[in-house]
């Protein structure tokens, strides 16, 4: 595969008894095997990732593939829009963490159920020095036990014993295929037009961390250009019928001048805001000035 | 980059107030908001989303 960026993670801890279920986060095959081997029924354990990695973009470069590709496509986003609250929402992920092994250690669970096992409550090395065939003895125990694990019915993958005693167990698991343990993502929220709202952090969706909602966009009133106040006043104009006919004028004109984005969304902003003062002024000479 | 479905207009005077409302009203927002922004300019600050 090549140089891989790679990626570390902290070691964690988890506790299991039997009929309590086990929460490990990962698929980690290797406890209850090792738990069937030590005929454990509480232990401890820690799980530390090895070989971990990631593959991703920048968010830059992400964003810039998702929004050529939304502009391109909005009738597929429009398939999925919902047109009620909430919206939907489309999950961009842009980076994946991978591990390619776990390395497991067990030990049993101190409690009152081992007091009268003769002599299994404390932990007896498997190891013995005083023998003199000791480390092929050891070195053998640990090829029996991991035979045992592997026959265990683990897919794919591979488990090694590295070290045992009575009362731990220690090993290594490595899966067929790299696992993704993880990911960073961005959500889009998706628009009825087929179009993608402004997007946020996956993480801060999940955790329901409060983010600030953006104001949009933000403009101030252009009081200084004396076109605004007339603008305004021209478009909120009702007609007899109590319509506001010339919001439509408006709309009209900007499409036949080719301001196609102006015309729908943007008309507030024509009306008022300080960057459209000389579209302002022509729409004053040619639609207002002209009645 | 800003929320495209938003727009928030500032610095609005009193006597301008209706008016931009009306035309923030009628430019597809469906809910639109007023906050007093200067109490002594008289000046507003209006959401459309």
């Amino acid at each position: 595969m090549g140089i891989r960026p790679g990626a570390a993670f902290p070691s964690y801890s988890f506790e299991f008894k039997r009929g309590g279920g086990l929460s490990l986060a990962l698929p980690v095959q290797g406890v209850p095997v090792a738990m069937g081997l030590l005929g454990l029924d509480s232990a401890y354990g820690s799980i530390t990732i090895k070989d971990g990695f990631t593959y991703g973009l920048s968010e830059d470069l992400m964003l810039d593939t998702v929004l050529d590709w939304a502009a391109r496509n909005p009738r597929i986003l429009k398939l999925y829009a919902s047109t009620n609250n909430p919206p939907s929402y489309l999950r961009v992920v842009n980076r994946v963490f991978l591990a390619g092994e776990v390395s497991v250690f067990l030990t049993k669970a101190r409690s009152g159920s081992v007091a009268g096992s003769a002599g299994l409550g404390r932990d007896t090395p498997l190891f013995d020095g005083s023998n003199s065939n000791a480390v092929q003895n050891y070195s053998n125990l640990l090829t029996q036990l991991g035979r045992l694990a592997e026959s265990s019915g683990l897919p794919g993958g591979s488990l090694k014993i590295a070290a045992a005693t009575t009362r731990s167990l220690s090993l290594h698991e490595r899966f067929r295929r790299p696992l993704i343990i993880g990911y960073l993502a961005m959500e889009f929220p998706l628009l009825p037009d087929g179009g993608l709202g402004l997007p946020f952090s996956t993480l801060d969706a999940l955790t329901k961390k409060k983010f600030k909602p953006s104001p949009g966009r933000v403009f101030s009133y252009d009081a200084t250009d004396e076109n605004t106040g007339r603008l305004m006043a021209w478009l909120s104009r009702k007609d007899a019928a109590g319509h506001y006919p010339n919001q439509e004028k408006l709309v009209e004109w900007l499409l036949r001048k080719k301001f196609q984005t102006q015309a729908v969304r943007e008309v507030p902003l024509v009306a008022a805001a300080p960057e459209y003062r000389e579209l302002r002024k022509q729409i004053v000479e040619e639609l207002i000035n002209r009645e | 980059m800003a929320d495209p479905t938003k727009i928030t207009m500032t610095d609005v005077p009193d006597n301008q107030l209706e008016n931009a409302v009306r035309v923030l009203v009628n430019s597809q927002y469906e809910k639109v908001t007023v906050e007093v922004q200067n109490k002594k300019k008289r000046t507003y600050r209006i959401t459309a989303e």
